[in-house]
């Protein structure tokens, strides 16, 4: 036994002694060729007025139940491993992995041209969508640690997040104008999805497309941005997924949204900013359960706006107001209308100590949520941390 | 619709006959040297302005426009831009003036960099990896940085080489005067000792042998807090320093602070062009810093 330790070790020792004796000259090394690196890692502390079983069987009546939150206490929210590097002369390919406690989950992995002309972009794989303002922005560069209510709604709380491709066009003019289409596969649970009900056929894929207009004016310390887009495609949502729609959804959903972005910029660290999004949905098919199918349309619609005052290069306040407008559902001809009404408002205090750090003080008062027929009134404080380290991009506007 | 065509044909005409190479360069002085050197063969557009801090340009999607019809996009380089260039750059689709492309120039690979940290940790503030990349601060820099600019336009537009070659010649010719009169008003103050705001004026220092104590700011990017200034006093005093360094852009009130107790001046340095009234282009903008330090 001894003998076999000693002779491992002569090996061990040979092993290292070559290892070492590489490294000195390295002509294979491509240890310069690293991609950006960089992770992201979010905690917090949570307190809202309600036990956590109670809030986990709230809906928001007439949209959805399934709106997951982080629970009371302390919460290790996610962390974001992100990586990414040009491939070669003509493609660049970002990866972004969404990491939960007990959950590895590639959020984006998608590769964009580089050399297109025209001002062409192409990009394919897996990726948030540019439908809005808020979607295609990961969520740690939010002014707030939730999304909008009525982005929560109509795509979940990680967004319009698809396979598919994306054809991205800046035109010639002399002011910003692009132009956009994408063909998603079309599995979001909220308003799209792609499970099998009744005998209808399986949609053929890609079955979401999505199309967008943005542009921007600026004038001295004024920036302005607004943009336009519709996302259309078929729904197939399965019986049971949603406690607020314990039946089978088939039909057709297309979604309209407006967004804009006000800001004025006060110096270089400062600034003051609004914006905000109006989002609507539209639904028409049916509604299937063990021995029925009725005929069911839903028009609805919401929207957020957030005003932001960043007054000190470490300090800035953000407030915002969501509300969902219209639900508004004809049943077998039959007309239905949930309590409407439904509004959140929130407050976020955030202080920088460096470019790469951030505390979040936030409070949030919530009147969409329902515990069976009566309004539930949340309120909730939570007190966030966010830390990036590594080589971490920096950010459009 | 049919307007809309005449539109579209004039914008596009009015394309092919602009036939003045379109540069964009990310600061005012940039500019400045290269419209000196480019004349009306070079139609120049700065990102940046004088006035604000060049870490923190706002990414407004007009500045995607001038980048996607660019030919030529000069940067100051050495990590000064990363907090704002690279998403415009990846969204203008232009293969040309991307890192590495024919129409790409770094400034900072004509100069070299001082304080090129030998190990970088977050841990020391912002800190740039590649050295400090406020080079253009020593009026010593600027003809490297034309030459680099009047190689690059040549390069692009060889047909007018001579042109460029002649705009360079009458620049440095220009530039040296300058450069006796301010070495004669500077020399003097050699082995005076400062304190600045940010690693600002480090080149300028250097060339001028002044002796920088210590800077406002902690750590890069991170702003003072009143221990850390008291101890500044304290150092101000002990090694009797004779002037405060401060930059446009940052709140002057602890540089005030400081002067209040210690009785040594602010002085207010412009660190680019336009980044005061009195810095019209880059020779005012070093007319201006020696009037103010030599007085």
């Amino acid at each position: 036994m001894m003998k076999i330790n000693f002779f491992f070790l002569i090996v061990l020792s040979f092993c290292l002694k070559t290892f070492a004796e590489t490294a000195v000259s390295s002509p294979f090394s491509q240890a310069k060729f690293v991609p950006d690196i960089s992770l992201i890692a979010d905690f917090s502390l949570l307190t809202r007025n309600t036990s956590d079983e109670k809030y986990g069987e709230t809906v928001v009546p007439g949209w959805t139940s399934l709106i997951e939150s982080a629970g009371k206490g302390f919460n290790l929210n996610y962390g974001e491993l992100a990586i990414s590097a040009a491939v070669d002369k003509y493609f660049d390919l970002f990866t972004v992995f969404h990491l939960r406690k007990d959950e590895f989950e590639i959020e984006e992995a998608y590769v964009k041209t580089r050399v297109l002309p025209l001002g062409f972009q192409f990009k394919a794989g897996k990726f948030l969508s540019n439908f809005g303002r808020i979607n295609s922005q990961h969520s740690h560069f939010w002014d707030f640690d939730d999304p909008p209510l009525v982005n929560a709604v109509f795509f979940g709380k990680e967004g319009l997040n698809e396979e598919g491709i994306q054809l991205n066009w800046l035109t010639p003019l002399p002011f910003y104008l692009q132009l956009g289409v994408e063909a998603l596969t079309g599995t979001n649970e909220f308003s799209f999805g792609s499970a099998p009900v009744a005998d209808l056929p399986t949609p053929l894929y890609p079955q979401l497309w999505v199309g967008y207009a943005k542009t921007s004016m600026d004038a001295g310390q004024w920036v302005a941005l607004g943009g336009l887009s519709v996302a259309a495609g078929k729904t197939r949502i399965a019986p049971g997924s949603d406690m607020e729609y314990p039946n089978a959804l088939a039909g057709d959903t297309v979604i309209t949204g407006v967004d804009f972005l006000l800001k004025y910029l006060i110096d270089s660290y400062r600034f003051l900013s609004f914006q905000g999004e109006f989002i609507s949905r539209h639904f028409t098919g049916n509604e299937s359960g063990q021995s029925f199918m009725t005929s069911l349309v839903k028009r609805q619609s919401g929207f957020y706006s957030e005003l932001c005052w960043k007054f000190d290069q470490r300090l800035r306040i953000s407030t915002r107001f969501d509300a969902l407008l219209k639900s508004r559902m004809d049943l077998e001809g039959s007309e239905n209308e949930p309590p409407s009404n439904l509004t959140r408002w929130t407050l976020a205090c955030d202080f920088s100590p460096s470019e790469f750090s951030r505390l979040r003080f936030q409070y949030c008062s919530d009147h969409s949520r329902f515990l069976q027929a009566d309004r539930l009134p949340v309120n909730e404080f939570s007190l966030g941390l966010n830390l990036v380290i590594g080589a971490h991009g920096a950010h459009a506007l | 619709m049919r307007k809309f065509q005449i539109f579209l044909i004039v914008t596009a005409l009015s394309f092919l006959l602009s036939a003045s190479m379109k540069v964009v360069t990310t600061y005012p002085y940039i500019a400045d040297i290269t419209s000196k050197i480019g004349g009306n063969e070079v139609e120049v557009f700065s990102l940046g302005s004088g006035n604000w801090d060049p870490h923190f340009v706002v990414p407004r999607p007009s500045f995607i426009v001038k980048l996607h019809k660019a030919d030529l996009l000069i940067i100051n380089g050495a990590q000064i831009e990363i907090g704002w260039l690279p998403p415009l750059i990846s969204q203008a689709g232009n293969p040309n003036i991307q890192p590495g492309g024919k129409g790409f120039l770094d400034l900072s690979s004509a100069v070299e960099l001082i304080d090129v940290p030998t190990s970088v940790s977050r841990d020391q503030g912002d800190v740039h990896s590649e050295g400090n990349p406020h080079f253009i601060l020593d009026p010593h820099n600027v003809q490297a940085v034309a030459l680099a600019i009047t190689n690059k336009l040549c390069d692009l537009d060889s047909a007018h080489s001579s042109f460029y070659q002649n705009g360079y010649e009458s620049f440095t010719k220009v530039l040296n005067e300058k450069l006796r009169s301010w070495d004669e008003k500077l020399l003097p103050l050699s082995g005076t000792k400062i304190i600045e705001y940010h690693r600002l004026f480090d080149y300028f220092a250097k060339r001028y042998h002044l002796r920088i104590l210590g800077t406002i700011e902690p750590l890069p990017g991170i702003p003072p807090y009143s221990r850390y200034i008291e101890g500044l006093i304290r150092l101000v005093k002990n090694e009797n320093a004779k002037m405060i360094f401060q930059d446009v852009y940052h709140s002057d009130s602890s540089a005030r602070f400081i002067s209040q107790n210690t009785g040594i001046p602010v002085i207010t340095i412009p660190h680019d062009v336009l980044s005061i009234k009195e810095a019209k282009d880059i020779f005012a903008l070093y007319d201006e810093v020696v009037r103010r330090i030599a007085r």
